[in-house]
């Protein structure tokens, strides 16, 4: 989903603050909403980890820019519940005692048409051409990088596909590769010759070029 | 509730959801407790210091370090969620490596901990 998430190249949100000491919880109930996720996830075996990061990106953009890190933790795991009906929106309401807003649902169709990749096809060296593709559901390869060439730096093991992962999508595991883009070549006035950026990317992203 | 109703704070929220899961007896004993346990305790980013510490004196440990960082992180007993495959880069004199997550937010748990916030 081309979404208020995907913040790779964006500008104006300021300089990122830096805190001496920073604890991994600042508040109580930061730490309950995180474990809560992973209740879910784990104990509860209720949605899976791509269902949770795109219940994140569904959150409506204007709550999802003024919520903090773990309110939206806290807004994906309640929206999940919600919808596969493990409590409901009236008794969570209740309790808090006013209004508790969730993600907007799942879109239609979310996935986009990329054939299974079983088998690794690229090797290190390769030069890939990212796929200018648009899903309006979940996906893993960032907007920066859409139709943009770079080279096959690692191969990692098979890994489950996300896109369909997130949303009920058969099973499918494929390999991901490490691809270096030149900066220039992603931005090519805010890049720097020196500079590369290297992105976990899944065999059916890209495509070969050449050869 | 209607569109009017107050928003209820974060704090509200997160404590409705966790009672109204364990009022359904959803939350398995010392669950919670557990996790936040491993985020505060386990999950440090001085184990990913110590890994690093322990190349610079083990060239051995380097080289297994760089060719399967998943299973050298593991022998120092780092592994488990979000570390099941590790990848480790040397700086260079002329290579300086930075990750930087633009989607999410999940860093390798085991070895930097959970990101700031």
């Amino acid at each position: 989903m081309d979404g208020i998430h995907d913040l790779g190249g964006m500008a104006g949100f300021g300089t990122i603050s830096h805190e001496d000491n920073e604890p991994v919880f600042h508040e109580p109930w930061h730490a309950t909403a995180f474990a809560l996720n992973l209740v879910s996830i784990g104990a509860l075996r209720s949605y899976n980890t791509d269902e949770y990061r795109h219940s994140i990106e569904r959150m409506q953009p204007v709550h999802y820019l003024q919520a903090s890190y773990y309110e939206r933790v806290l807004t994906g795991v309640a929206t999940l519940l919600v919808e596969k009906h493990v409590v409901s929106l009236d008794e969570l309401e209740e309790r808090a005692g006013g209004a508790f807003p969730l993600a907007m649902p799942n879109a239609d169709d979310p996935m986009a048409e990329l054939a299974p990749q079983p088998v690794a096809r690229f090797k290190v060296g390769d030069l890939v051409l990212v796929k200018d593709i648009h899903p309006t559901g979940h996906t893993r390869v960032p907007r920066f990088c859409r139709g943009k060439t770079g080279t096959v730096l690692h191969v990692a093991p098979a890994f489950s596909f996300p896109d369909a992962a997130a949303h009920g999508g058969a099973f499918r595991k494929e390999h991901t590769y490490h691809v270096e883009f030149a900066s220039t070549d992603l931005w090519s006035d805010g890049g720097s010759k020196s500079e590369s950026v290297i992105v976990d990317l899944w065999d059916s992203y890209l495509e070969g070029v050449g050869a | 509730m209607s569109e009017q109703t107050k928003v209820a704070s974060p704090k509200a929220r997160t404590e409705a959801l966790r009672d109204t899961l364990a009022e359904k007896g959803m939350i398995p004993d010392g669950a919670l407790e557990g996790i936040i346990h491993m985020a505060t305790e386990d999950w440090d980013p001085k184990n990913g210091a110590r890994v690093v510490a322990r190349a610079w004196c083990d060239p051995e440990f380097k080289q297994r370090l760089l060719s399967d960082a998943t299973s050298a992180c593991a022998e120092l007993g780092y592994a488990g969620i979000q570390g099941e495959y590790i990848v480790a880069l040397e700086d260079e004199p002329t290579r300086h490596n930075v990750i930087v997550c633009t989607q999410c937010s999940c860093t390798a748990w085991p070895v930097l901990g959970l990101p700031p916030d």
